[in-house]
This record gives structure tokens, sequence and C-alpha cells, in this order.
């Protein structure tokens, strides 16, 4: 018994250090109370934290020592015990079970986690429990944790923006490099074009996109459109600065528009399609804006700046684009001009060898047959003709090919004068009229004889009407009618010449004096000729200020030119008709059968081609002059101190020395000795500049070859009467 | 065992009523309308459980726990999937939670709302089928399914009923499923089923004096 009440005793006592030592050891706070939640026990950690002392309020009620428990519906809690059940109290919904400040630094309440519990005897509840814990610390741990989590968590997800936006820059890329590729493999500009806007569309997936190009006068053209009809909008004019492409080009960076969209011909066409905003970008190549992308939405909203970016991107590689395939096209243009060029000069070559030979055939064949010795006289006359003709017919064809030669090279030179045009025109009549008598045709004139002088070049006057001459003829058929007239028109002179030939087709009248052109171009043509005639006569007449223009009512209509040419101001006008040395043209020429026009005349010819010589000779001779030659340069000059002739005619072309060393020694000789003798050069040269060089070396008059003997009188004629003259004044 | 429809009926009103209670505490507590309804009651063995509560969510589930004694005793289970819990306590607190964690005082709200409706619940059994039933102080656990089974079996060669209620809690407009677990011994269930018989019994009888 003894023992059992020891027991009992040492129990109590161990109970009770236990419990003493709770309380004053424990960290967490811990309330008892009986059925009545009267407070039992109150711990030393409690009274710690709330200042309220064991002894000051054990036996009192929990809910009247903190009555704010019951007007924060804790006291639930309390009487769930004293029912049997267990409650927790989390501190994030309650905060706290008392409060009590976090420390004595810390004005914010302390954190409570909290557990209510029946205290229960025997299967009786006999009171409650209630233990708090401080968790501040740990809820200011976890709130740090809290942060840096969130922080990692919005890292991880600016990372994983990051690789999504890099993702949609790679899909961007890709995209873009589909839309170039697509394009690129076009090389039509209007392929480009249409690839770029069905590529743009598919991938910002807009109702429509259009394209506008700027033309010359910086209007926007519509030249590529996905989305709507082609045929709506395909060539739809946006004048500058109109409309919405206007803006964007305008503002040279990208633009948006909502609602309402500027007016403008392809706006009306896009709202009637339902399309309520709009987004473009000028495609600016070297700040020059070639065109506008847009593109269309029905919706109100504008693109994303990444779809604008993309955008940019699009148009910075379609400028490219398009810049190539227009070069790509500028040199496909150039290209065929040049073999349209080509295939015409090619033309012209074969009908030059063509032109060239035919006359040739019939000089080689007559020049056979004459050598043969076995015709008639007759037939040699007639023969003689022959071959006459066609030389003539084929010095032409050469003239007329120097001509071109030097229209081309720019060195096509005028010697100009004061001259009439009717007698040069009466002079070219004369040289055709042979040709339209072959061909019955009938030459009717209407010429006024004073229509006032024009500043010309008389030899390229003459050439010109020839040549319109020559051509009416050549185009007219037989017995047909050519007429030429010569008028004053105010202060033109106007030469028309009118045929009732073949006539010119409406779409070749244009190129009628194009060179190398001709209308029927084909081998079978039936008109002889190289085609250069009109070329020519077009080049000369600007060349003398005036113009020259053809009219035709079509084919089988006959055709008429017309050339006009400035009269001569009065000044010029008092210019002596009679001057000699003005009179080149060949209404002064005298006839070749002036046999005796060059009797007494002793001439010396140098010349180191015996052909030529011979030619001379025979001319000059038939006409009563006495010749001597010399075959180079430094023959001449011994010839002439025992010679002494009146007149010395060289050639310009010879080996060792050439013309002009020759009659620069001769100029040196003093007058006596020949130094003054009236001189004529004779040359292929026939350019202008070529005269006046020889003209610089002491010659008096340049003759082209091949030599007219007529002209070749005239200018001997001309230098004797000269000679005579300075004899005269001498 | 096999619960007569009018037994699953009684059942399932019980539930009702310990959840329109809970949902009461909840939105006193947080000063949010909290909703729970629960629209299915199953009765399943309690070693066969993870059978029906594996498709619940295959990895870790947050479940509050509390043991409950007297003459109905057993475990009683609020089982959450661990998003579900994060979402529950961030409805709850007011707080966002960026890290998607679980931390402590996240765990004490839950294991506070599991307090609730455990109680809720085991307060109206008590209550209603004229029991006293004590309860042990809730704890929360994160485990798997597999885990939370295994544990709950331990040691026991008993057969044993599990009552699965589907929970769902409904606030600002956002939706937290979980559920409900009852696992009871034959002598605790049928118990239970005796006294849900009675009460059928005088619902009934109050039902024919009343009319």
């Amino acid at each position: 018994m003894a023992t059992q009440t020891e027991q009992m005793i040492e129990n109590t006592r161990m109970n009770g250090a236990v419990f003493r030592w709770i309380n004053d050891h424990g960290n967490q706070g811990l309330i008892v109370t009986d059925e009545q939640l009267r407070i039992r026990i109150w711990n030393h950690w409690l009274e710690t934290k709330t200042h309220k002392h064991a002894e000051e309020i054990i036996g009192l009620s929990l809910l009247e020592v903190f009555p704010e428990l019951v007007t924060r519906q804790l006291d639930r809690y309390f009487r769930q015990a004293l029912e049997g059940r267990s409650n927790v109290l989390s501190q994030k919904l309650h905060k706290f079970l008392i409060e009590v400040p976090a420390s004595e630094l810390d004005v914010e309440p302390m954190r409570q986690s909290v557990r209510i519990s029946p205290l229960e005897e025997a299967d009786n509840v006999i009171g409650t429990v209630t233990v708090i814990d401080d968790v501040t610390e740990r809820v200011n741990r976890e709130a740090i944790l809290q942060r840096q989590l969130a922080q990692r968590a919005k890292l991880l997800e600016s990372e994983s923006a990051a690789r999504s936006a890099a993702e949609a820059a790679n899909t961007r890329l890709s995209n873009l490099q589909t839309i170039t590729d697509e394009a690129f493999a076009q090389h039509s500009l209007n392929d480009v074009l249409f690839k770029i806007v069905q590529g743009v569309r598919a991938v910002l997936n807009t109702a429509t996109v259009v394209l506008l190009m700027a033309d010359d006068r910086g209007d926007l053209i519509v030249r590529a459109i996905d989305g709507i009809e082609r045929e709506a909008v395909l060539g739809i004019r946006v004048p500058t600065g109109t409309g919405f492409a206007g803006m964007v080009a305008s503002e040279r960076k990208p633009v948006s528009v909502k609602g309402k969209l500027p007016p403008s011909p392809l706006n009306i066409v896009l709202e009637a399609r339902g399309i309520r905003a709009l987004s473009g970008i000028p495609l600016v190549i070297e700040n020059h804006v070639l065109g506008v992308i847009h593109v269309g939405m029905k919706e109100m909203r504008s693109l994303s700046d990444e779809d604008i970016r993309f955008l940019r991107l699009v148009g910075d590689r379609a400028s490219l684009l398009i810049e190539r395939a227009r070069s790509y096209e500028s040199e496909k243009i150039a290209r065929a001009y040049a073999e349209q060029a080509n295939r015409l000069k090619d033309q012209f070559l074969a009908t030059v060898s063509h032109e060239l030979r035919t006359p040739l055939n019939a000089i080689l064949g007559w020049a056979r047959l004459l050598q043969s010795g076995r015709i008639d006289q007759g037939t040699a006359v007639h023969a003689l003709e022959v071959i006459e003709r066609n030389a003539k017919a084929q010095a032409q064809l050469i003239d007329d090919l120097l001509d071109v030669s030097r229209i081309i090279s720019g060195k096509l030179r005028l010697n100009l004068s004061p001259v009439e045009t009717a007698p040069l025109v009466e002079a070219a009549l004369d040289a055709v009229r042979p040709a339209a008598d072959a061909k019955g045709i009938r030459l009717r004139t209407n010429i006024s004889v004073h229509v006032g002088p024009i500043p010309g070049d008389p030899d390229r006057i003459q050439q010109i009407v020839w040549n319109l001459l020559s051509n009416a003829i050549k185009f007219t058929p037989n017995e047909g009618e050519v007429f030429v007239s010569v008028d004053r028109d105010h202060s033109n002179v106007e030469i028309t010449v009118r045929d009732t030939g073949l006539g010119i087709r409406p779409e070749f009248l244009p190129f009628v004096f194009d060179r190398f052109r001709q209308a029927d171009s084909s081998v079978t043509r039936t008109h002889s000729g190289l085609g250069l005639g009109l070329a020519i006569v077009r080049h000369l007449v600007e060349l003398h200020g005036g113009t020259v223009h053809a009219e035709s009512d079509g084919e089988n209509q006959g055709a008429t030119f017309k050339v006009c040419f400035p009269v001569l101001g009065a000044k010029l006008e008092d210019v002596d008709h009679d001057d000699p040395s003005l009179k080149t043209d060949m209404s002064s020429a005298i006839p070749f059968d002036d046999l005796n026009s060059l009797q007494g005349l002793h001439i010396l010819i140098v010349d180191d081609d015996r052909d030529s010589l011979d030619l001379l000779v025979t001319v000059l001779q038939q006409c009563g002059a006495q010749v001597v030659t010399a075959g180079s340069a430094s023959e001449g000059l011994d010839l002439i101190s025992n010679a002494k002739p009146d007149i010395v005619i060289s050639d310009i072309e010879m080996p060792n020395e050439d013309g002009y060393a020759f009659m620069r020694k001769l100029r040196a000789l003093p007058a006596n000795q020949g130094g003054q003798i009236p001189s004529v050069a004779l040359t292929a040269h026939a350019k202008a500049e070529d005269r006046m060089r020889a003209l610089a070396a002491g010659f008096h008059i340049h003759v082209p070859k091949p030599v007219e003997p007529a002209e070749l009188l005239v200018a001997i004629k001309s230098l004797r009467e000269r000679n005579v003259k300075s004899v005269a004044d001498g | 065992m096999v619960l007569t429809e009018r037994q699953n009926d009684a059942l399932t009103e019980l539930i009702n009523i310990a959840f329109a209670r809970t949902g009461a505490a909840l939105s006193e507590l947080t000063g949010h309308r909290v909703l729970l309804d629960s629209p299915s009651v199953a009765l399943h063995l309690a070693n066969e459980l993870d059978k029906s509560l594996a498709r619940f969510v295959p990895g870790e589930v947050a479940w509050i726990h509390q043991v409950f004694h007297g003459p109905v005793a057993g475990d009683a289970l609020l089982l959450l999937n661990y998003e579900g819990a994060v979402h529950l306590t961030e409805l709850l607190t007011d707080e966002s939670n960026d890290s998607a964690r679980l931390d402590e005082s996240a765990r004490e709200v839950l294991t506070e709302v599991g307090n609730i409706l455990l109680n809720a619940c085991l307060g109206v059994f008590g209550n209603v089928l004229h029991v006293h039933v004590g309860f042990s102080v809730p704890r929360l656990r994160l485990d798997t399914i597999k885990d939370l089974i295994a544990w709950l079996n331990r040691g026991r060669g008993e057969l044993r009923y599990a009552l699965v209620v589907f929970t769902r809690f409904q606030i600002k407009d956002s939706q937290v499923n979980g559920y409900l677990v009852l696992v009871l011994n034959m002598d605790s269930f049928d118990r239970l089923v005796k006294e849900i018989d009675d009460w059928i019994e005088e619902n009934e009888g109050r039902k024919k004096i009343s009319s």
C-alpha cells in the first residue's frame, strides 16, 4: 500500500517535473482549459509573448480574457473541441489566435499556426488543449522563397517567351525565304510580283494583298493582287499622293488605317469587298520608292508589330527582286533591239553585196565581149554605154555608202554658199531623165525660178533632189508620172516630188527615212538599191536646217515627198552670183564635147596609178591640152622646172611622198620656178576636211575621185581664168 | 456488400448536408462564396480502392487524413491532385502561387480545409445517426495514390469498405475536383448502414406524421 502510495506520489512528482519542464522550456504556446473554457494552464512562452502572467489569468475564462476570440468567431473551435473534434487553424486564413508582436523590434503580429483539440479522459472530454506555433520566421522565409520562385518562373516564362519569339522569328525567316525563293525562280516581273503577293497572303492570312508599282510620274499602278479577282483591280491607277498607297509612298514608312479607307479608285473596290483596315509598307531601293505593298483585313485591326516587321523584310527583298526582274527585262529589250539592228545590218550587207555585184556583172561581161574583138561597131557603142552606166551606178552606190558612213560617224560636212534651188532641181531632172524615159515615165515640172537663194551645199542639194527623183522613178510603174515643183512658201523654199507609184504602207511610213530599211527586204524584192537614199536625204536636209516628210494614201496610191529649206536672209541675197569662185554648180559646167576648151594649155599630171593617168591624159588631150605625166612626187618636181606647166594636177595618195608633201615642196619654190602654178588635187578622200587639208597644202581646187571629166574640165577652166586674171592683175 | 438505392440516396443526402455546412464554413472563412457539390457516391473494397482512384491522378496527390473513433471508426480522407491542391489554396487565400509549389503555409491551409470538410461530414454523421465520433488532429501528406492506398491498408488483415465521394469545390468561377473517402471496417460499416436504415425509417415516419 505504502509502495502504491509512494508510487502515486512519485508519478505525480514526475508528471509535475515534466509539466514544469514543458512549461518553462517549450517554444510553443500551450493553453489548457477546463469544460467551462477556464484557463488551467498558461505556459511560460505565452507569459513572455503576451506579458500576461499565469497567476493573473489562471482560473479566468479564456473568452473573457480574449474577447476578440468571440468577435473573430474563433470560439467555435474551442466548443468543437469540447464536442471531441480537433481543429487546425492555418496562419494564412487566421494569421494568429492571440495577437502579439512578432518580436520586440517588430510591430507586425506574430504569425501563428494553431491546433485546438479536446482534452479527453476515458472517452470523456474534460477540457481543451491549444498549441500555438510561432511561424513568423517561416512565413517570411516562404515569402522570400515564393518571390524567388516567382522570379525564376518569370525568368523561365521570359526564357520560353524568348524561345517562342526566336521560333517565331525562325518561322518568319523560313516563310520569307519561301516567298523570296519562289519569287526568285521567276524571270518575268509580273510572275515575281504575283509570287510575292501570294506568299505574303499565305503567311499573314489577310483578306487581300495588293502590290502597286510607281510609274515615271510617281502614280501607283496595281500590278499584282491576291484575295480579289485580278480583273477587278489590276491596272488601277492611284494618282501620286492620293489614297492609302499614296500615303504609304509619301510617308516612306509602314502605315495602318482602320474604318473609313482614304478615298481612291482602288479603295472603292476594297471597301466593296468588306475591307475595313489596311496596313502597308513602301518598297524602297536606293532612296527611291518603287512601289507599295498593302494588306487588307475585314476586321478593324492593325497588323501586329511582328507582322509589320515581317512585311518590311518581305518588302526589302521584294524591292531587290523587282529591280532584278526589271533589269532582266530591260536587258531583254535591249538585246532584242540589238538583235533587230544586227538583222537589219545583215540584210543591208546582203543587199550591198548584191547591188555592187549587179553592175559589175554587166561591166565585166561587156568588157570581155569588147576584148574578144568579135562584136560590130554598133554593139560596141552599146557595150560602152552599158559599162559607163553601170560604173556610174556603182560609183553612186559607193558615194551613198560613204555618205552614210559619214552620217553615222558625224563627219558629213557641207560647203555652204547661197544657192538657187531651181537650177539644181533642173540639173537633177536632167540626170534622171534617161531613166524616166526608159520606163516611159512622164516628168512634169512646175519650177519657180526666183524663189530666193538658200544657204546650201549645191552638190548636196542636187543629191537630195536626185535621190528623191530616182526613188520616185524606181517605184513608179511604166507609163506613170513623176511631178516636181519648186515653190516659195513664206520663208521656205519647198521642193515637192510626187509620183503615181507604189505608195507607202501606213505602217511603214514612220520608218521610211530610216537607214537600212526597205519596206520589202525579202530576197525576191523587185526594186534594186541599198535603201540608203531616203536616209541620206533626210540627213542632208536636216544638215541644211530643213525638213523632209513623206505622205502616202497607202499602197498603189503614190507618194509625195516634201523638202523645205529656209530662205537665206536679205544680206546673203546680195552676194554676187557671178563670182566664179562660187560657181561650182553644174549649170556652169561645160559639156564634155567642148573639144577645144583647153587648147594650148600645158598640164602636168602627177599620179602613181597608170590607169588613172591614162584616162586623164586621154580626156585632157581630147580637149586640146598638152599633157606631161609624172609617176611620183619627185619626178613631178623635176619636170616642173623643165616643162613649166600652166596647171598641175596631182593625186594625193602616192607611195613615198604624197600629194600634200609634193605641193608643199612646189609652193616652196620661187614663183619664176613654178612656185605659184595653179593646181588641182585629185583624191578619193572626198570629205570636207580633206578638201581643207588639200587647200592648206597649197592646192587651189580639190576634185574628188572618181573623176568626172566634165567636172575636171570645169575646175581646170576656172583655174585658167584665175591665172589669166591674176596675170592681168599682176 | 451493396447499398440499396434508398441507402445510397440517404447517404448522398447526408453528405450533401455536410457539404453545405462545409461550403458555408469556407465562405465565412475566406469571404468568397464557396460551394461544394457531390454528384456521386460509390462503395469500394478498401484494397481495391486504387482501381477507382488511379484514373484520378497519375502523379502525386495531396491528402488530408483524420482518424475518427467511437461506435463508427475509421479513416477519413480528402484527396486532391497536386495542381488542384495548389489552385484551391490560391482560390481560398487570394494569393497567386507562381511557384506552383505547396509550401508549409499552403499545406496548413489545405489541412484546415480538409479538417473543416471531414469534421462536417463526420459531425453530420454523428449528429444525425446519434453516435458520438471523436477525431484526431488532421494531417496532410503528399504521396502517390498507390502509396496512399498501401498506407491505408498497412498491416490490416480485416476487410474494409471505402465510401468514395466525388467532391467539387466551386470558388470564383473556378472549380477544383477531389475525392472524399471514408474507410470503415465491417463492424463500423454495418453499424453505419444500420444507423442509416434507422434514419430513413425515422425520416419516413416523420414524413408520414407530417403528411
